[in-house]
């Protein structure tokens, strides 16, 4: 036989003896299923029912439900076997801050990526679906820092929303990632931009403007625009401007001597009173001295130097914006205390009633209750140390501030704590169940001193000081903290100490399981009730994002994304300089209970 | 100027020159946080001064004089990454000065035109020698006001947010009985607080010579507001030079032999003479 044929033979006999090898081979995938299904084909629109009443699986808004409560009610994963718990897949995301939230519907993941890039990925296995790329502007790129990292996304309906660095609102195609709509709000290079996505609510898309501290006078906004066009609709100033009934309230400044306010935390919606609560942070430049609501303005009783609607919640009715009610928690604040974190809606008994409260807790570490219908001071209950605040009047809420600790031009103070924050953006939790609230808290204290900001004229255009953070006195050297406090008698059911900072935000489970993490890459499962740990991971990186929970074909996850970057971490890294995270490497980390036979 | 230096000088210039070729190793200890740093690489080349101008600045064409009079000095050739009108930092959280690191990593060895303030750098910024002083100045509508003494304390002052010279002014008022102390308003910028002079919302405006002597040159109703004395306050100064990483030390000691010959011989002072610039070479 030619050597030609032989070779003939021999390749059809090679084809023919392994094609059912190949079948063979392909059998594997075949039988997973979950691993090639495309879950896209299944997903529903997201209606507003679901937005009001969430499956259980999906977790579908930045704290889950309206309320803000970030509760996952899923309970495969519980006390007795979160020891199980590994790793189910992971998802490399693009280096940078990675503050990112996952929106989960129908079995798909929809995750942030530092620097505008968004991917729907497949929630069972972490296939990629689709991805979004925003093309920045070169200077938003080389600005770097937290400006193109997003704490959460929206969708309704067909629509996946979001803001991105350049300061426009996005609408995608939630099946598709192509976009449907492109709205700029503002023009970034004023420094308007996102750090927070989107809020929808009875197909309107509303949003909280930050970046009001470059310099851009009369302060930031909230604004609300139509779901399908993304055209604006209304627009709320978080700073009084002069038709506003409290413009006498920033020491006789003229609007244009006014910034800040700004609106960097998405809110919260009450359905039954159809009312929408945002958080509001400091003015600008945080030195009141500096930014001249102090010292009072003489001979002018009229004027006050409260600085509103710096530090309160605003009550907004969605479809008008008109504010119902306001609430200031601090003010005139001059530390860099924001009030402007998630707004928990949570119904508890007071002196015999229940009372329909909004609860939240600003960088001083104090849980405070509002009725959220009135907004009517209820309570506060304190946490980590702090000496800003000496005394809170227990029927207005009004504080009496301790005078020591005003910064002045010219001097240093000690503050506890300061920039940033006895608690930061990653957020607090609320379990219904238990009514437990659970907060990510760092103790510590500052030498802060006003400082003159003109030493480049690249960076000009607010004020500051410089934070010299240290230790709280007397401390045994832990810095992080996890809190559980009962809400009905705000007692102190547990905390969890430990020398690395909190970073990441708390997810309470209804398994009885509360999952954080912390500045030394330790992601962690405690007992709800007892703050005992029942699981840990020691991750790549810091965990600085929003853990979530969800399921698909009845099987829960628990995900996580990681990555170093954030300057909330960053500051607090400075007070634990032994313990470091690398520089890159932004993970979603997804874990699972192995599967059972 | 250095270029006819003694060759001791010159001898200190071939180690400057040497200490270029090693590039910048990464210290991590305090500086920030710049995502994918490993891609900013060293400069391959040994007879480079690459410096950085910021156009923002109000002082930059004579910042860049005087940087390419400096690279010369050290027999270098300049070459200079012009920032132009890329969007300040954003906030007030701390991370303004991420940028300049970016800078400093990425586009220059060392970046011209900051004040040098004392206390406002962190460890991994040092500093050079001041290359000239200037004045923060009081600028009025009415010339009638010689002097800050004389603007009735009815009205206000506005004043360029959190400058050295704000900071003074705010003292003082904060040290005067309330009912001598005028209103201050803070303005996000010296334009911003000069327009709001002429617009009449404040009586006078503190802002930074160079940014009114830049004005000056292309707004003619800026250009004929008068300036009036700081009086009862002391002239407000600073001093200007420019930054580089604080691992770059001996790259600042060669920097500021450099100023200090340049000051020395006449270079500075000819480069604020021919520029018209409300500037001293400091010392004078």
């Amino acid at each position: 036989m030619p050597a030609s044929n032989i070779s003939s033979s021999r390749f059809w006999t090679a084809t023919i003896l392994g094609f059912p090898l190949l079948l063979l081979a392909g059998a594997p995938a075949q039988a997973q299923p979950a691993q090639v299904a495309d879950p896209m084909k299944n997903m529903r629109l997201v209606t507003d029912e679901m937005l009001l009443h969430p499956d259980p699986g999906d977790w579908l808004m930045w704290r889950r439900t309206y309320d803000g409560f970030g509760f996952s009610p899923l309970n495969q994963i519980n006390k007795a076997n979160v020891k199980d718990l590994q790793v189910a897949w992971a998802w490399s995301l693009t280096n940078g801050a990675t503050e990112s939230t996952p929106i989960v519907h129908d079995g798909i993941l929809y995750i942030w990526n530092y620097a505008d890039k968004v991917q729907a990925l497949n929630a069972a296995t972490g296939d990629l679906i689709w991805e979004y790329r925003r093309e920045l502007p070169q200077a938003i790129i080389d600005l770097a820092g937290n400006i193109m990292a997003k704490r959460n996304m929206a969708i309704y309906q067909d629509k996946l929303v979001i803001a991105t660095s350049d300061a426009h609102l996005v609408a995608l195609d939630a099946k598709t990632g192509d976009v449907v709509w492109d709205h700029e709000t503002a023009d970034w290079h004023k420094g308007w931009r996102y750090t927070s996505g989107p809020f929808i609510v009875d197909g309107m898309v509303l949003q909280g403007m930050t970046g009001c501290g470059n310099a851009e006078p009369g302060g930031c906004f909230i604004t609300a625009h139509d779901f399908k066009t993304g055209d604006e609709k209304w627009r709320v100033w978080t700073i009084a401007h002069p038709d506003d009934p409290n413009f006498n309230t920033w020491n006789g400044l003229p609007l244009e001597s006014r910034f800040g306010a700004s609106a960097w935390v998405a809110g919260s919606f009450d359905p039954d009173q159809n009312l929408v609560f945002y958080g509001v942070g400091q003015p600008y430049p945080w030195i009141a001295e500096m930014r001249g609501t102090l010292p009072k303005k003489k001979n002018a009783p009229s004027i006050t130097n409260t600085s509103l609607y710096s530090d309160s919640t605003l009550a907004i009715d969605p479809a008008t914006g008109k504010v119902k009610w306001y609430h200031q928690y601090l003010q005139d604040d001059t530390w860099d205390l924001d009030y402007v974190y998630e707004r928990m809606l949570i119904d508890l008994p007071l002196n015999g009633a229940t009372r329909k409260m909004v609860v939240t807790t600003g960088k001083l570490g104090i849980i405070e209750a509002l009725d959220r219908t009135t907004g009517e001071w209820l309570w506060a209950k304190q946490t980590v140390p702090q000496n800003v605040v000496a005394k809170i009047d227990d029927k207005t809420g009004e504080k009496t501030i301790n005078q020591a600790a005003i910064p002045h031009i010219g001097q240093t103070t000690v503050n506890c704590p300061a920039d940033p924050g006895g608690r930061g953006w990653p957020a607090t939790a609320y379990n219904p169940t238990t009514q437990t609230l659970f907060l990510p808290l760092n103790e510590f204290c500052s030498n802060t001193t006003p400082t003159p900001l003109d030493p480049g004229q690249a960076y000009t255009g607010g004020g500051r000081a410089i934070f010299a953070r240290m230790l709280v006195p007397n401390s045994d050297g832990n810095v992080g903290r996890i809190d559980a406090i009962k809400l009905t008698d705000r007692s102190t059911t547990w905390s969890f100490r430990t020398r690395a900072p909190s970073t990441g935000a708390v997810l309470p489970t209804a398994g009885g399981v509360v999952f954080a993490g912390a500045w030394d890459r330790y992601f962690r499962a405690w007992d709800d009730a007892t703050g005992k740990v029942l699981w840990q991971i020691r991750t790549n990186n810091a965990i600085n994002g929003f853990p979530v929970s969800y399921s698909v074909n009845g099987k829960q996850y628990v995900a996580v994304s990681v990555g170093n970057g954030s300057s909330h971490a960053k500051s607090l890294a400075t007070l634990t300089p032994e313990i470091t995270a690398p520089d890159g490497g932004s993970v979603l980390w997804v874990f699972a209970l192995p599967d059972t036979k | 100027m250095l270029s006819r230096a003694a060759p001791s000088k010159g001898l200190r210039l071939l180690c400057a020159t040497v200490f270029l070729c090693l590039g910048h190793v990464a210290s991590r200890a305090d500086a920030p946080f710049v995502v994918d740093e490993w891609r900013f690489g060293t400069q391959e080349t040994n007879a480079t001064l690459r410096y950085c101008i910021d156009a923002r600045d109000p002082d930059w064409p004579v910042a860049r004089k005087i940087a390419a009079a400096v690279a010369a000095a050290l027999l270098l050739r300049g070459e200079e990454y012009l920032i132009g009108d890329d969007p300040r930092s954003a906030d007030m959280s701390g991370d303004d000065l991420d940028d300049t690191y970016r800078a400093l990593i990425q586009h220059c060895d060392v970046f011209f035109g900051f004040k040098l303030v004392p206390d406002a750098y962190p460890g991994w910024i040092t500093i050079t020698r001041p290359y000239y002083r200037s004045t923060y100045v009081y600028v009025v509508a009415d010339p009638a006001w010689k002097s800050l003494g004389d603007i009735p304390t009815t009205l206000a002052i506005g004043a360029t947010i959190g400058t050295g010279a704000d900071m003074r002014l705010t003292q003082y008022i904060l040290a005067v009985p309330a009912d001598k102390r005028w209103d201050k308003y803070p303005m996000s910028s010296d334009e911003a607080a000069l327009r709001a002079v002429m617009r009449g919302t404040t009586a006078a405006a503190l802002v930074w010579a160079p940014a009114l002597w830049a004005l000056r040159k292309t707004d003619a109703g800026i250009a004929k507001l008068p300036e009036m004395a700081s009086s009862p306050l002391p002239v407000s100064t600073a001093d200007v030079g420019a930054i580089l990483l604080s691992r770059q030390m001996f790259l600042r000691s060669s920097l500021d032999q450099a100023i200090a010959s340049l000051t020395a011989d006449g270079t500075v002072a000819g480069i604020l003479k021919d520029e018209n610039f409300p500037g001293t070479p400091e010392p004078p």
